[in-house]
């Protein structure tokens, strides 16, 4: 019986076991390595060849992720059951980055010494090579039956199956609303070019403060992924980012995400940097990069391949002319923590 | 002065301050936000601001923010619209079925529903 056919309250409940098993062997000080527990992650995997997962990227052709039209596909959907605000601090902590034997050889030390600032460019580095690679977009169906694009990134975990992006990536936000369907997550995505082909995702997790409120201080969300046709799992094909919670709010940072509105097309990796500020309690940061780019990852600390995930893209602010300007994200505290913690060793 | 008179003009100035009942009204040229809106209640004929999402099916609410997928979603506190033109909307983009956009709208608030004047 494969994790993904059990219920909701049982999944629920593991999830709380997650946290509470985990919390404090993550949540340690700068630097700490993820807990590595592969064995026991093997038997509760799903392959990538199972119907349903086959059903979703054969879903998502080339034309189907720029005009899409919905079909049923269900997930399972658990979410965090945490009595404390995300935003809340307590002992800071951060998971390394990891990258594979095959993507080191394509000289990860090269640092990017281009900074955009608010007026996004183009990523210049390959699509395969992190971040390129670590990077990737989001397709997904809503619960109001249309088609929507986010993008994402891989975190480093003891899974090596996590993709972090926005909570509205994975959940439409509030009671009334579900969890998406038809998941999809393309690494490396570039002009329609899947290097690593298309991923579908076997949990969606998100916080309660979003999935019950639509709260954005808890619009973070995370994908378990399932494992490709050969078994592999992706952070083990594309790399994964580090991740780090209860740092300071104010960071210089790499903003990643695929813009597609206007005057974008989403089909190219862009970025911003900068240095992020309070805007009202959540993380700000100026930038020009439009819709599409929600749940792409805001790198501490970026040398040019890894950094840490500090936040991901949540709403988009425009001035009076329409011209998009600024993103806010959600501040990564306890909340970012304990949604790592629960989905590290799936 | 004693705690008990502190405690006693305390007492006075709220019980004062409650005695208009109900829930305030805002009729007023600024308009309020969506999370205002659903705090406050006001009674009446208000304006309120925010970003808009229509459906296809011609379905609309009036959210506090936009999330930002392509084509963005409603981020945050939302009321649904009742008869919402989408004309009203300033720089009305549509994609994927979905118009948004900003407005201002005037209307009545019932539960989590705004019904346009």
């Amino acid at each position: 019986m494969s994790l993904r056919h059990r219920g909701p309250t049982l999944l629920a409940v593991a999830a709380v076991l997650a946290v509470a098993l985990t919390g404090t062997a993550v949540a340690a000080t700068p630097s700490s390595a993820p807990v590595s527990n592969a064995a026991a992650n093997t038997g509760k995997r799903s392959a990538a060849t199972d119907a349903r997962s086959s059903s979703v990227v054969r879903y998502w052709t080339a034309e189907r992720m720029r005009n899409a039209i919905p079909i049923e596909d269900k997930l399972a959907k658990p979410s965090i059951n945490t009595s404390m605000p995300a935003s809340e601090k307590g002992a800071a902590g951060r998971v390394a980055s990891a990258a594979p034997p095959a993507l080191l050889q394509k000289g990860l030390a090269q640092a990017a010494t281009l900074l955009p600032g608010s007026a996004s460019a183009e990523w210049p580095g390959s699509s395969t090579s992190p971040p390129g690679s670590t990077a990737g977009k989001v397709f997904f169906t809503a619960d109001d039956g249309l088609n929507y694009v986010c993008s994402g990134s891989t975190v480093n975990s003891g899974g090596k199956n996590v993709v972090f992006t926005a909570g509205h990536c994975v959940h439409g936000g509030g009671a009334t609303r579900h969890y998406h369907t038809n998941w999809a997550f393309v690494p490396g995505y570039r002009d329609n070019v899947r290097p690593y082909g298309t991923w579908t995702a076997r949990q969606l997790w998100t916080l309660n403060g979003w999935s019950n409120s639509a709260d954005r201080t808890y619009d973070i969300g995370a994908a378990v992924m399932n494992t490709d046709g050969l078994g592999q799992r992706i952070v083990n094909r594309v790399g994964g980012q580090g991740i780090e919670w209860n740092w300071p709010l104010s960071q210089f940072v790499y903003q990643f995400g695929y813009p597609q509105r206007t005057p974008f097309n989403g089909e190219r990796l862009r970025y911003c940097t900068g240095t992020t500020f309070s805007d009202g309690g959540h993380e700000g940061i100026n930038c020009n990069m439009t819709e599409g780019a929600s749940g792409g990852p805001w790198l501490d600390d970026f040398n040019g391949t890894f950094g840490w995930l500090d936040s991901v893209n949540s709403w988009v602010f425009w001035d009076s002319n329409g011209v998009r300007f600024k993103w806010n994200g959600p501040y990564f505290g306890n909340g970012a923590m304990n949604l790592y913690n629960a989905v590290a060793n799936l | 002065m004693s705690h008990r008179s502190l405690a006693a003009i305390a007492f006075l100035v709220l019980a004062a301050a409650g005695c208009g009942g109900g829930a305030p009204e805002h009729g007023g040229s600024t308009p309020l936000s969506v999370a205002e809106a659903l705090r406050t209640r006001p009674t009446g004929v208000i304006a309120v601001r925010g970003n808009a999402i229509v459906h296809p099916d011609g379905s609309a609410r009036l959210c506090e923010g936009l999330a930002g997928s392509y084509p963005p979603q409603c981020g945050g506190k939302s009321v649904a619209v009742a008869g919402l033109d989408p004309g009203a909307l300033e720089h009305p983009e549509t994609a994927g079925g979905i118009t948004w956009g900003e407005a201002t709208l005037r209307g009545r608030l019932s539960g989590d529903v705004l019904t346009l004047d």
